[in-house]
């Protein structure tokens, strides 16, 4: 059963593509004056396409306008190139492009789930406690002076030394009797410094 | 002989601004064209044609000649026009005026010559009031319409160029191609009124 309403929309296509109408909606008047219709307005626009182009004065000031524009995009243009500083920005920017215009077939699904993925990685709190810090004992010589406290007992003349040639026994042979008439005195600490030389101290 | 595409994008590559002047020269009609359809009015239309020859000499040296130069260029087109859709520049020139009506006797780019004959009068109320039918579309259908019916994009070019899917594109020119043959019917009547008046002044 022909419907002039659903034929109106493939009317506008047989159109478009420069068909002739099938014989189907050519039987039909109503289809046949709207398939007419149609085609004589899209004639009356391609002629118009060609009728109202501007004059030729026009296209000499457009020309001169758009050259003008050009030379300024060119001065701008060369201006920037000649800074070193844009030379790196440039390269990354290209690289970038580069990098994102190349079309590398990925299905979405995976897509989607790569993205996830990373973007769970991204804000996801690091869950490990920090590492301790590594120790390492290595020996090291430092030189280190070494005190050695020697204490030794000294005898002092009790009486003036006047007397004491009085007193004074004669030697004997035993060295216990040496000693009497002496008194012990106070301690002397005596430092002896190893290594150092003999007679430093 | 002229030189080929070929020869003056690789010139143009090569910082010589003649050679971009001179592809500029080859092909300005086309993209100017597409831009007055678009646009409606010859003022945004000179604006967004120039700017689209300049974003072609800031991307020349990316073209890579795997497509032909001026699908290339048309590319660009296409973007900015989309752009300018999304720019508050275009919404506040598009939405406030549908069409700019010129006075019959003033020079404008649409007129073909300097002095109005009857064919330029009645061309140039038929191309206001394609114009002005094409304003009651959304830009993409617009866009659509005009890539289809006077580039002749496939629709599923089309759609890859404007990042929608092929149906919306067959919609929108399928809604264009009737609301152009609504409104050319409707004022076939009052444009042969004024044509005959037209033929006799």
């Amino acid at each position: 059963m022909h419907n002039c309403k659903e034929a109106k929309e493939r009317l506008t296509e047989l159109v478009l593509d420069e068909a002739v109408l099938p014989d189907e909606l050519s039987r039909c008047d109503e289809c046949r004056v709207e398939f007419e219709a149609l085609n004589a307005t899209l004639r009356v626009t391609a002629r118009l396409r060609e009728t109202v182009a501007p004059s030729e004065e026009y296209w000499i000031d457009y020309h001169a306008g758009l050259r003008e524009k050009l030379f300024h995009a060119k001065a701008q243009r060369s201006k920037v190139d000649s800074v070193p500083f844009f030379a790196p920005l440039r390269l990354c920017g290209k690289l970038l492009l580069t990098f994102f215009r190349s079309s590398v077939p990925v299905p979405v699904a995976v897509g989607a789930a790569a993205i996830i993925i990373f973007g769970l990685l991204a804000i996801r709190p690091s869950a490990a406690p920090p590492e301790s810090p590594v120790i390492v004992h290595v020996p090291v010589e430092v030189p280190v002076v070494q005190e050695k406290t020697v204490t030794q007992v000294v005898y002092r003349d009790r009486y003036p030394s006047s007397k004491r040639s009085k007193r004074i026994s004669p030697p004997t042979s035993e060295g216990t009797l040496a000693l009497t008439g002496f008194k012990p005195t106070e301690e002397v600490k005596l430092t002896v410094i190893k290594g150092g030389a003999p007679n430093e101290k | 002989m002229a030189p080929s595409d070929d020869d003056l994008i690789k010139r143009a590559q090569a910082e010589d601004l003649d050679a971009f002047c001179a592809l500029a020269e080859r092909y300005a009609r086309r993209i100017y064209l597409l831009a007055s359809h678009y646009c409606r009015n010859a003022e945004d239309a000179e604006d967004l044609s120039q700017e689209v020859w300049l974003k072609a000499y800031q991307a020349l040296r990316s073209f890579r000649s795997d497509s032909s130069f001026y699908t290339w260029l048309r590319r660009i087109t296409i973007n900015a026009f989309l752009s300018h859709r999304r720019s508050s520049f275009f919404r506040r020139r598009g939405q406030t005026t549908a069409v700019r009506l010129m006075p019959l006797d003033s020079e404008t780019p649409e007129s073909h010559s300097g002095s109005p004959s009857a064919e330029n009068i009645y061309n140039k109320l038929l191309f206001e009031n394609v114009v002005s039918a094409l304003a009651e579309l959304t830009p993409s259908q617009r866009l659509a319409f005009l890539l289809r019916h006077y580039e002749g994009m496939s629709y599923e070019e089309i759609a890859s160029a404007m990042n929608c899917s092929a149906g919306t594109v067959k919609k929108g020119v399928s809604r264009a191609i009737v609301k152009l043959r609504a409104r050319l019917s409707a004022e076939t009547e009052t444009t042969e009124t004024l044509r005959s008046l037209a033929s006799e002044y």
